[in-house]
């Protein structure tokens, strides 16, 4: 028997069937059963399910002259500072940001320029890059390794100071990419010297 | 407050596929998904005073991860080169060992795998690390703590609150609870605790083939030790009741069976291979019995202790 789901603005929906779940399921400590699709869930809840959409406020119309009014509405009274660039905004533009109150120009610029880590969302590992381009032809492609090594130390060095993983990583595969890349060409440096030396020889 | 030396502490679940990764990091106002390629990392962020409940759906999913697929390769190629070296029973094990972890592999993707979904405001996504039962589970109450130290928690029959209010007018003050201190971690089946339990059975099923053509009776009767020992522990664990020292007592078992059992296969392989390099085939591996010695001392030293902790009053 299908029970009538919870009424809150955002209802708690199954992941596997989409279909909003009745309070018992939804209340249950452990696994309940939804009544859609008859799957095991297992849900907790937490208060700002219960919050209303904050309603954004309008910004005011500027008084007089004195009145300090927004950077990029000149028609409207400023609200707040940009932390970054100081620049008066009103509170269309305020974007607050991890306690930071910032105008839309410092958030659009930071995002282009990586300056804002809380807003990045994309970050390619160089690290693991240079170890797979020196790891992976040893085991595949070997006779290639001349010149993968070479790519490999190529990354290392030139991205040594790009940014990691943001959960925090250390350095040790570009140091790992770096000892076995140079390794590789220490072994066909010594290669090439000892077939040049016996062919000297044979002639 | 610069992001960029935010502290990350993962939570449990991983997805590592052949190219796709996913995991879950705890932050101090936010927790962190990171999604990608084996290359690139995408991000994506849950402010915890944001997030309006976490849900985890019972589903069949067939994700093949490379630890996973690691082991059957290695279990499969050790095969192969011991079939073609002819020696007596290793193949058989290797091939046995592999069907067992292919059929584990299959029970775990259709009765042990979920779905797990995460509700904002604006947002419902799924959390593609959380694939597994146990893993969400944990997962599900390590952050749900989180959550509630900064939200607090609904109390029980808050539904029944909301029926009552104007609908989306107001959020109904008496069905929130604040949370003047941080949740006291909760006793509750752990991994330790699992991989114990593991350990018993991969010992016995270890100990069932590998000794079968010996035949002696003392590896029987360690079996059926050993069988009895993963029979308490696994009742105790759904019970959910048991003295914290076990979980020392998990770790030295897991720790000595897991080294003895690695110790003879790895020695065996170790001496197949030798042996195909020396064209000596067939090959012959007996049993050292000094290792014998030790792992049957091993298994009913940590039975004593056991059944010592087990009967001892908390």
């Amino acid at each position: 028997m299908a029970t009538a789901a919870v009424e809150v603005a955002n209802p708690i929906r199954c992941p596997r069937c989409s279909t909003a779940l009745p309070p018992e399921a939804i209340e249950a400590t452990e696994m309940a059963l939804c009544p859609s699709c008859g799957a095991g869930v297992l849900v907790r809840s937490f208060p700002a399910i219960l919050a209303k959409p904050e309603a954004i406020l309008p910004a005011e119309i500027a008084a007089g002259a004195d009145d300090a009014t927004c950077f990029f509405h000149p028609g409207k009274t400023a609200a707040v500072a940009c932390a970054r660039c100081g620049r008066f905004v009103c509170r269309l533009c305020q974007m607050d940001l991890r306690g930071e109150t910032l105008c839309p120009e410092c958030i659009t610029s930071g995002m282009a320029k990586k300056k804002i880590v809380a807003l990045e969302n994309h970050r390619v590992c160089y690290d693991s890059v240079a170890l797979a381009v020196a790891l992976w032809p040893i085991l595949f492609l070997w006779f290639l390794t001349f010149f993968s090594a070479a790519a490999a130390l190529y990354i290392a060095i030139r991205r040594w100071k790009a940014p990691l993983s943001i959960v925090g990583r250390t350095k040790i595969r570009f140091v790992a990419a770096i000892l076995l890349a140079t390794g590789e060409l220490a072994v066909w440096v010594w290669y090439v010297a000892y077939a040049i030396s016996h062919l000297g020889t044979k002639g | 407050m610069s992001a960029a030396r935010m502290k990350y502490k993962r939570l449990p679940g991983r997805r590592r596929g052949f190219f796709r990764q996913a995991s879950l990091w705890l932050g101090d106002d936010h927790v962190l998904a990171v999604t990608g390629w084996r290359f690139t990392e995408d991000y994506k962020r849950y402010y915890y005073r944001d997030i309006q409940a976490l849900v985890v759906a019972r589903t069949p999913r067939w994700a093949v991860t490379l630890p996973w697929l690691f082991v059957a390769v290695v279990l499969s190629f050790v095969a192969l080169v011991a079939q073609a070296a002819a020696v007596a029973w290793l193949p058989e094990v290797s091939w046995y060992l592999d069907a067992a972890l292919v059929l584990a592999w299959l029970y775990i993707s259709l009765k042990g795998s979920v779905r797990c979904t995460i509700q904002t405001a604006v947002s419902r996504e799924e959390l593609p690390s959380l694939f597994r039962f146990w893993s969400s589970r944990r997962a599900l109450r390590i952050l749900g703590d989180r959550i509630a130290e900064v939200q607090g928690t609904l109390v029980a029959g808050w539904t029944a609150h909301v029926r009552d209010a104007a609908v989306g007018v107001d959020a109904p003050a008496a069905a929130i609870e604040t949370m003047a201190a941080p949740l006291a971690e909760r006793r509750e089946r752990g991994q330790i605790s699992r991989l114990l339990e593991m350990a018993l059975y991969f010992s016995l099923a270890l100990g069932g083939i590998l000794f079968y053509p010996t035949a002696a009776r003392a590896w029987y009767v360690l079996i059926l030790l050993q069988a009895g020992l993963a029979a308490a522990v696994l009742i105790r664990n759904e019970r959910r009741r048991g003295p914290r020292r076990t979980k020392w007592l998990m770790i030295a078992t897991m720790t000595f069976v897991g080294l003895m059992a690695g110790g003879f296969y790895a020695r065996i392989v170790l001496e197949v291979f030798r042996a195909v390099s020396s064209r000596r085939v067939p090959v012959n591996v007996p049993l050292n019995p000094m290792m014998v010695g030790i792992y049957t001392a091993g298994c009913l030293g940590l039975a004593a202790a056991g059944v010592f902790i087990a009967l001892r009053k908390e």
